[in-house]
């Protein structure tokens, strides 16, 4: 098995992590999409090279990936020549982009007008000894840190500059992260002058000769202010490398609202993606300031260095729990593709003539096999009890008390559910909400349960991002069949909790208990064989 | 305190005015913790962060011609919450320092006259004093455990000066019997002066140096004279 870490991308961060990875002895492919900049790599630029077990490849496109973390094959593209690598993972880091906010304020460029990078490369020619600048930042959308960095340290060095005057205008000044106070505390003690808009906005007008005019109130003190500066530096925006359109689809990654590789995803690590063994560190998974790319890599270092050591050993103290594989029976399958399709973790491989679950990939949510329509995945992770013998007697008992099965998912609603009574409850542990089937549910109630809840994850907290929905979906299907044939839907029911929530947990236990007590007991023609087959619900009726 | 008329040309503003001022008004975050803790804000509108922030903007002629800085009681809350530890009251005072005298309100400005004069607020003459304290002394010496209770009056070589804030001459003579009743039971050796004994120093408050000076030096040449060394300021 190789050990070779593939790393994408032409950022700081990118070099930071080849570096690393140089010191620790573990083989890298370093890739790049243009040329080899001068302050980062050692070997000569426009040249395939090698350095002992270090390449890089330059002006090298990716095209292609198959395989499964450990063992991924991937297709390259240089000077027309197609070749392929091996790599145990992958890192992407692509440099971003700043993009320019002229829309945002109005503006188009003209030579009074310009964005942050370009103001701060020609902050000691911009203009004349004592003249005006207003620098706009994050007034109508939220700023990113790194660029309220960059336009601080814009206004500095203009500022800096002979008498000049620089006004900052701004929304929500970002100076949370790393030296962000200090360097706010610099620009004011070079003069900048800060105006920050809470309740109102500025008025701002370009002439057609290009000049700028800004009415505002102040508002701390509420004073009306009139500027017309000589020069206008408009904010950025930092967006994701356009490259990360193919990258994402050739690595079938998730992105986020702004195009970046990893979603708000609070259960995983920093620089995990939905896939095991691709990486996104540094400006390709977030619109974060380059002072923060050491940290990215440092993460992305710990991320390869657990996901070897994973591999190397399958069965030790991994920090990442992983629930137990799927395997798709081939003889049942009909290569709908339905499960490569929904595995949020790309686990599911497409070979000619058939599909897999690569196991290294495979996280164990269960969802594939829930959903497989053909029942042709076999998956362990779930294991219903049984729920106990005969059925309770209505007629002689004083009080019908509802027998449950409690669908939890490990990560929150067992968690959350285990100090809940046991006498007339199952509590079944599953992966993943997702990897509850029509078959599970069904099944609790056929068994005599009188009601099933799925207890399972808030949507944007389930590990699996998609599974907690998968399971609404389920429970919403076998709410369809028992209305449909005479049932009563309430028998089932999907709640959410997060692991933290006990109290909430018992109360949508009770209340769930209590509903099912208004419904009358299931009778118990308990049927064996098929899990899909009959079902004696509501005194007898039956359903196939 | 607002302005009616067009708005101000930013570029026109003296942004630098108080630079040389050490209060660091420059790093006020404008989170608005003096504002909550000023017993005054509100009133007129008026409230500290306001006025740090026209400070910072150089706005001298607004400031000084508003009646903001003299509602501030300088009672300090606005610099001890102050994250930035920007000294605001200071402030205040060297604003209200800026206003022409005779504009000063209230009668802080004829007292500060008066004392330039007379040595005190009240205008009061030496023999007025001297039968008042004597008075206030006989007082005391009727009074079980202090009989023979004296008032030294520019006693030579006294190890305390101790200055007198004049409403206790005025009005309340018997709160002047308190730190005195100490002395005697400590068997402190202790004085006061019939010149110049004025405690009260209302330079403090218009943002009068030259009258704070004034004041000062005199307590300092009593206490040259007399070859006192420690100085007891109740005020």
């Amino acid at each position: 098995m190789t050990q070779n870490i593939l790393i994408i991308g032409n950022s700081p961060c990118a070099r930071g992590i080849r570096a690393d990875l140089e010191r620790l002895d573990i083989p890298t492919i370093l890739i790049l999409a243009d040329g080899v900049s001068a302050d980062g790599i050692s070997e000569p630029a426009g040249e395939l090279s090698s350095r002992g077990s270090h390449a890089v490849f330059d002006y090298t496109t990716v095209e292609g990936c198959t395989g499964t973390a450990g063992d991924y094959q991937i297709r390259l593209r240089r000077d027309r020549e197609p070749f392929t690598r091996s790599a145990a993972a992958v890192v992407i880091a692509e440099q971003g982009l700043q993009v320019p906010l002229y829309d945002e304020y109005g503006l188009g460029p003209s030579g009074k007008v310009l964005p942050v990078s370009e103001a701060a490369a020609r902050a000691g020619e911009l203009l004349p000894d004592g003249g005006t600048v207003a620098v706009f930042n994050g007034i109508y959308s939220e700023s990113q840190p790194g660029m309220a960095d960059a336009a601080m340290e814009c206004a500095i060095a203009i500022a800096e500059n002979r008498g000049r005057r620089v006004f900052f205008f701004t929304g929500n000044l970002k100076v949370s992260g790393a030296g962000g106070e200090l360097l706010f505390r610099r620009s004011r003690e070079a003069g900048v002058v800060y105006f920050k808009f809470t309740h109102t906005r500025p008025a701002i007008r370009q002439e057609d000769t290009g000049a700028v005019r800004i009415e505002f109130t102040d508002e701390i003190t509420g004073e009306p202010f009139v500027l017309t500066p000589d020069v206008t530096v408009v904010d950025e925006r930092i967006a994701p490398s356009p490259r990360l359109d193919s990258l994402a689809q050739i690595f079938r990654l998730h992105r986020d609202a702004g195009g970046f590789l990893q979603t708000p995803n609070v259960r995983r690590a920093p620089v995990s993606t939905n896939r095991r063994g691709i990486f996104a560190a540094g400006p390709a998974r977030s619109p974060e300031r380059e002072s923060d790319a050491p940290a990215d890599a440092h993460a992305a270092i710990g991320a390869v260095l657990d996901l070897l050591h994973d591999l190397h050993d399958p069965g030790g103290d991994s920090i990442h729990r992983r629930g137990l594989p799927a395997e798709i029976d081939q003889n049942a399958c009909i290569r709908c593709l339905t499960c490569f399709r929904i595995c949020p973790h790309g686990a599911v491989l497409l070979f000619p003539d058939r599909l897999a679950v690569g196991e290294s990939g495979c996280m164990g949510c269960g969802i594939c096999a829930a959903q497989c329509p053909r029942g042709a995945i076999r998956f362990e992770g779930v294991r219903a009890g049984e729920t106990g013998g005969a059925a309770p007697d209505a007629d002689d008992a004083e009080k019908f008390v509802p027998k449950m099965v409690i669908f939890a998912c490990e990560k929150s609603g067992r968690i959350a559910a285990r100090s809940a009574p046991s006498e007339k409850i199952e509590l079944v542990p599953v992966p993943c909400g997702g990897a509850v089937s029509d078959a599970h549910l069904l099944d609790a109630l056929q068994s005599g349960a009188d009601g099933v809840l799925l207890l399972a994850c808030h949507v944007g907290n389930c590990d699996a991002e998609t599974g907690t929905r998968y399971g609404r979906r389920t429970v919403e299907r076998v709410q369809k069949v028992l209305e449909k044939t005479g049932g009563a839907p309430g028998r089932v029911a999907y709640r959410t909790v997060a692991a933290n929530m006990e109290s909430e947990a018992q109360s949508t236990i009770q209340n769930f208990q209590q509903e099912l007590s208004a419904l009358s007991p299931v009778s118990t023609g308990k049927v064996q064989g098929e899990s899909r087959g009959t079902v004696a619900i509501e005194k007898g009726k039956t359903l196939s | 305190m607002s302005r009616t008329s067009d708005p101000a040309a930013l570029e026109r503003l003296d942004i630098d005015r108080f630079v040389d001022w050490p209060a660091p008004y420059q790093y006020c975050l404008t989170c608005g913790l003096c504002a909550g803790a000023c017993p005054v804000a509100g009133i007129d509108d008026f409230d500290p962060r306001k006025f740090v922030r026209m400070v910072s903007m150089g706005m001298e002629e607004e400031l000084v011609e508003a009646r903001w800085p003299w509602i501030c009681t300088m009672c300090g809350r606005c610099d001890s919450v102050c994250p930035m530890e920007i000294g605001i009251s200071g402030m205040v005072r060297n604003i209200r320092g800026m206003r022409e005298r005779d504009k000063v309100p209230g009668g802080l400005q004829k007292g500060l006259e008066q004392v330039e004069k007379t040595g005190n607020v009240l205008g009061l003459p030496k023999e007025d004093f001297i039968f008042i304290v004597e008075d206030v002394a006989e007082e005391i010496a009727e009074e079980p455990g202090f009989s023979g209770f004296k008032v030294p009056i520019d006693k030579e070589g006294a190890f305390i000066l101790s200055t007198i804030h004049n409403k206790l001459i005025n009005t309340q003579n018997e709160d002047l019997k308190h730190l005195w009743k100490i002395f005697y039971a400590a068997k402190e050796d202790w004085t006061i002066t019939s010149d110049y004994w004025e405690g009260v120093n209302w330079g403090l408050f218009t943002g009068d140096d030259r009258a704070m000076r004034m004041m000062v030096e005199r307590i300092i040449l009593q206490m040259d004279t007399l070859k006192i060394e420690n100085l007891l300021w109740p005020e």
